[in-house]
């Protein structure tokens, strides 16, 4: 399912953001030098400093690529013909099918990440979570409460983050998808209660949620 | 992908002056966050005691722990913050081991009740963890560690929610606002 999502691949500058969030992964961020990234890249300094000028810049491109990947992945999963909730259950199915067919780059934004300078990076990742966030918000209309925390969406994004988190630095990032069905209740219960969070989560067992 | 609470030092003297204390020498990080955590599970654990309900110690015990770092803002900032940016690995581990034991507590509650039979997912007491701690962090990025205490009704709303259902998450929220929480 996760085949709308556009991760690089290919040309000079894909293969360096591919490298550089391989590279994290391996030996972190603080580790990490330009020279490795070119050579796992396949690309001469040179050519590396005409595209990036640095490692700073060519890991936030990498960020820049799968944040980019998740909202396409996300976004696709939304149309006309679905409810809302059900493209809600597609999407993290999405995002955890990206995650886990990407394991490198799933590293870098969960945790590589962390350790670049946080002024450089607040920008870019303040945009994902406030889209993801708005999105989650939308579920308030389907709630049967009428209170709204208003705190509720980044907490249940903030939760999910937690258990990916782990799991990526488990090296587990390949098993993300069998967990669909607990970040559906995780993130659906705050809004709409357990008994539709349950049903939601039964239904995207693996082999349900896409058959809609 | 959701980095974002992790953002700026409020106060460069500050960043400064915890580098000097703590990122130069591992074992005085290390021993910071040891205190800390120590700090945090004698106040949770304080918040248990035979003449409240399980429900009721955890809320006791998400109040005293804003408390705390409401008292003590540095030490969390260095937990919350800190520690998942430039420690030391063993750092980390010390933190993730404070939050294994936080979710066990709230695993105690998976029988607890709620709007169904059916038990809530295994992995949801490490998620409305991680939520809360979203939460705080957001508030100590922005400098706000004076506020925690606002967002205690958010706090017990999202370690509620999974195993009670909305009714009750949101009548236990309530109750912490009418508190004066």
């Amino acid at each position: 399912m996760a085949g709308t999502s556009e991760l690089p691949t290919g040309s000079d500058r894909d293969r360096v953001l591919l490298a550089t969030a391989e590279l994290c992964a391996l030996v972190g961020y603080e580790e990490m030098r330009v020279e490795a990234i070119a050579e796992r890249a396949q690309v001469s300094p040179e050519r590396f400093d005409e595209l990036f000028g640095g490692k700073e810049e060519a890991t936030m491109a990498a960020v820049d690529a799968i944040l980019t990947a998740v909202m396409e992945v996300v976004g696709s999963r939304y149309s006309a013909d679905r409810s809302e909730v059900e493209s809600f259950v597609l999407g993290i199915e999405g995002i955890l099918e990206l995650m886990a067919e990407s394991p490198a780059f799933a590293y870098v934004s969960y945790i590589g990440a962390r350790q670049l300078t946080p002024r450089r990076l607040k920008g870019e990742f303040d945009i994902g979570v406030q889209l993801l966030t708005a999105l989650l918000e939308r579920l308030w209309a389907y709630s049967t409460e009428g209170a709204q925390p208003p705190n509720a969406a980044r907490a249940a994004l903030g939760g999910a983050e937690a258990v990916v988190r782990r799991e990526i630095a488990y090296g587990r990032t390949k098993g993300l998808p069998r967990l669909l069905p607990d970040f559906i209740y995780c993130a659906a219960v705050p809004f709409l209660g357990q008994k539709e969070a349950l049903r939601l989560a039964r239904l995207s067992q693996p082999g349900k949620a896409s058959d809609g | 992908v959701t980095a974002a609470d992790d953002g700026n030092p409020g106060e460069e003297g500050w960043w400064e002056e915890l580098g000097d204390r703590f990122l130069g020498e591992e074992e005085d990080a290390l021993a910071a966050v040891d205190d800390i955590l120590a700090d945090a599970m004698a106040t949770v654990a304080g918040a248990y005691g035979p003449d409240r309900s399980e429900w009721e110690s955890v809320l006791v015990a998400l109040r005293n722990l804003l408390d705390l770092f409401v008292e003590r803002p540095e030490s969390a900032r260095l937990t919350f913050i800190e520690i998942r940016q430039s420690m030391p690995e063993s750092a980390h581990q010390r933190y993730e081991a404070g939050f294994a034991i936080l979710t066990a507590m709230l695993e105690r509650l998976r029988e607890q009740g709620g709007e169904t039979r059916s038990p809530p997912p295994p992995q949801a007491a490490r998620a409305a963890i991680g939520g809360g701690e979203a939460l705080i962090r957001r508030e100590l990025v922005t400098g706000n560690a004076t506020q925690l205490p606002a967002i205690l009704s958010d706090l017990v709303y999202v370690a509620t929610v999974p195993f009670l259902g909305q009714q009750e998450a949101l009548r236990l929220a309530r109750g912490r606002i009418d508190a004066g929480a």
